[in-house]
């Protein structure tokens, strides 16, 4: 069985992604993998300094609560699914993800609104970026 | 015969001359007569009363060689922290009778001002006489310290605003900058002498860094128990189903707790649990976390530590816990219930599309996620806390500075839990802290060159006598500025000009001064997500759960919520202060 590497948050734009990777994952008979990137950079604005540690620990545990949602998203549509939480800098660990996963697709949400994190010209040139870096095809959905 | 008449003569020549000479007046130059011990006490104070510290005075008498056009200087003292000093010389009475002695102030960024000693306000005994010579105010002139230290200033507010610089970076760069010139070019030129290193260590205010210091221990001891996130699942749990009940329930136990503890680290550790429970109920987050972080800056204006601008403030002015309860407590009691009745103008949509039976699998999630993960450091913390607050209920019986109160709390806990204590010691913000040193130099740099004295000078003018007027003024201003600014710096920099109104405005000795400051630069800070640190943690956590707040979509809650809730307030102010004056 195939794997599909979904990277997401929480939100209406995340939601749809999750969608839309279920879908698919339906359409191929392959298996989920969601993921959930803990990076604390924003306590950088804060204008105090906290241990990154100690929010990083609760961000986690948010984290796996949005994979957890995401599963039970997947599991009612009768898709397999697992979820994969990491800490760093999104790019850097979506990446090393796909590698280290023996994942075939990485799924991308496209942009929407004011709640993505990417923008559509950044958004492809991630995609190839993952492709170009991982040997594995990145699909923006 | 004739040679003797000729020396007759100039024997009674030289007699008579000797006698004019002794009856001369001693302006004359020459020193004659009986010495006396003259001893002069004056104080050196600014246009505004405040006391002129290390200015010079110089005490000149006339020159015996060239007459009283020429003045011969012969003591020098330095004038201490509270503007006072004392000069002691011998003179001749003559001199004293003469009313020829002058003592001359100087410091830079001043005018020189000189003043001559009257006859009739010595006392005088045989051989001592004292003076108490009358104050001296120095009249500013802007030098090109002034203009340096100016421009310092505002280069710090502006980097801070707009996030150039780290805030601790800017404020570190603006001291280092005031004392690099004045040890450099100012030791050449005074024209340049900004302020000395002594000087600046003396503007730092340590009973804010110890205070703010150790309440970070504590909260950080306390925080790893778990303890937040448990009372989060406890608040959905009390309102059975109802998000606008949850919001309230959030809202109040976030002010209360950040009226005693670090509001940042209650809004880091409350607001991923939060989100989970705004998921698992399928509502928009946001409408759980905004008026969470909104809350916590409202409430953090109901006590002393509550708010580091609070803690400056009490600092600065001598006001105790006690006192900042008081008159801030119902303050921001108003502020919290009008903070909730916009909440749920803004918000109603949101809370009446809860889900009613949340997702089991989610819920046994969150209830393992809240749970208490060491209820015997929580059991010991709480009483290091009551102990706390007991002290600080106390404190002003014993004189006993915040600070103090602080650091029995964090060392008794300290001890009690034995902690890893450097993880402990790292979970002290000393960015933060050493923000707020670098922060006290920049200020007192301003304030030493005249620019503090010159704002609460220009603001005096436009309030005049009128403390309602000068209430709105200060309360407007530190809203406005918050909004735009950390509230830190810009309390910091607005204290002196608050105390100035304090003692200059008739009727400002009830202090309204310092609590609509407080006020302003509290409420303020909710306008922007910029304005204030748990604002800041707000965005920066719901963005992370996939919930984007941007600039815009702050201001469309943060400046209702603002506007509301310093109005209220202000209408408490007016009736408490200014109608019924209790």
């Amino acid at each position: 069985m195939s794997k599909i590497l979904c990277a997401t948050r929480g939100g209406e734009a995340s939601y749809r992604t999750q969608d839309a990777a279920i879908a698919l994952a339906q359409e191929r008979g392959d298996e989920l993998l969601f993921l959930f990137v803990v990076d604390t950079h924003f306590l950088d604005k804060a204008g105090r300094a906290v241990r990154p540690d100690v929010v990083a620990e609760e961000m986690s545990r948010m984290g796996e609560f949005l994979l957890a949602m995401a599963q039970e998203r997947a599991q009612k549509q009768g898709v397999a699914a697992d979820y994969l939480l990491r800490r760093g800098e999104f790019r850097d660990e979506l990446k090393a993800a796909a590698r280290e996963e023996g994942v075939d697709l990485v799924v991308l949400g496209k942009p929407a609104g004011t709640e993505s994190a990417f923008v559509p010209a950044d958004l492809e040139a991630f995609a190839a970026e993952i492709e170009a870096e991982t040997g594995v095809k990145a699909r923006i959905m | 015969m004739r040679i003797r008449n000729r020396v007759g003569l100039a024997a009674l020549v030289l007699l008579s001359l000797f006698v004019l000479l002794r009856a001369a007046p001693a302006n004359s130059g020459v020193e004659t007569g009986d010495e006396v011990t003259l001893t002069l006490v004056g104080r050196v104070v600014n246009t505004q009363g405040t006391a002129v510290d290390e200015a010079e005075v110089r005490v000149f008498v006339p020159s015996a060689s060239s007459g009283r056009g020429s003045d011969e200087e012969t003591q020098v003292a330095h004038i201490g922290a509270d503007g006072f000093y004392v000069v002691e010389l011998t003179l001749s009475q003559a001199l004293i009778e003469a009313e020829a002695v002058a003592v001359e102030i100087s410091k830079s960024g001043f005018r020189t001002t000189r003043q001559g000693l009257a006859r009739q306000e010595m006392a005088c005994t045989s051989d001592r006489c004292h003076v108490r010579v009358p104050d001296v105010v120095l009249l500013r002139i802007f030098n090109v310290a002034f203009f340096i230290a100016t421009l310092t200033f505002v280069a710090v507010f502006v980097l801070i605003a707009f996030h150039v610089l780290h805030d601790t970076l800017a404020a570190f760069l603006g001291a280092t900058v005031m004392l690099g010139i004045s040890y450099t070019i100012g030791t050449f030129n005074p024209d340049f002498w900004i302020l000395g290193f002594d000087q600046a260590i003396e503007f730092i205010d340590f009973d804010v860094i110890f205070l703010i210091m150790t309440l970070m221990i504590v909260v950080s001891i306390i925080g790893r128990t778990g303890v937040f996130q448990w009372l989060a699942l406890a608040a959905y749990r009390a309102a059975r189903g109802s998000a606008w009940r949850l919001a309230v329930i959030l809202m109040a136990a976030t002010a209360v707790m950040s009226a005693l503890l670090n509001n940042v680290t209650i809004m880091l550790l409350m607001a991923p649990i939060t989100i989970q429970i705004a998921l698992m109920l399928e509502i928009n987050p946001t409408a759980l976390i905004i008026p969470e972080a909104l809350a916590a800056e409202v409430g953090g204006a109901a006590t002393l530590i509550g708010d580091p601008p609070n803690t400056v403030i009490g600092s600065f002015a001598d006001l105790g816990f006690n006192q900042f309860l008081m008159h801030m407590g119902p303050i921001a009691l108003i502020s919290t219930i009008t903070l909730m009745a916009v909440i749920y103008l803004i918000y109603r949509r949101d809370y009446a599309a809860v889900r009613k039976v949340p997702s089991p699998a989610l819920l046994a999630r969150l209830e393992k996620d809240a749970q208490i993960t060491d209820p015997v450091t929580l059991k010991r913390g709480l009483l290091v806390v009551g102990l706390m607050m007991a002290l600080f209920f106390t404190s002003e019986l014993f004189q006993m500075p915040p600070s103090v109160v602080g650091l029995i709390g964090a060392t008794i806990l300290l001890v009690w839990v034995q902690p890893n204590v450097e993880e402990m010691l790292s979970e002290v913000d000393w960015t933060m802290l050493v923000f707020f040193m670098s922060l006290f130099i920049v200020v007192g740099g301003v304030e030493e060159v005249g620019l503090i004295q010159w704002i609460a000078d220009f603001i005096a003018r436009i309030a005049g006598a009128d403390l309602f007027v000068a209430s709105l003024s200060v309360l407007g201003l530190s809203a406005v500025a918050s909004a735009i600014v950390n509230n830190i710096p810009f309390t910091t920099a607005a204290l002196p000009i608050a105390a100035f109104l304090t003692r200059t405005v008739p009727g400002a000795g009830n202090n309204v001064l310092y609590w609509s400051l407080s006020l302003g630069a509290n409420m303020g800070g909710n306008a922007t997500y910029i304005g204030s640190a748990p604002n800041v943690v707000a965005v920066g956590v719901l963005d992370r759960a996939g919930y984007r707040v941007t600039f815009v979509d702050w201001l469309k809650v943060g400046v209702p919520v603002t506007f509301a809730t310093v109005l209220v307030p202000s209408i408490w102010l007016w009736v408490r202060y200014f109608w019924l004056k209790f």
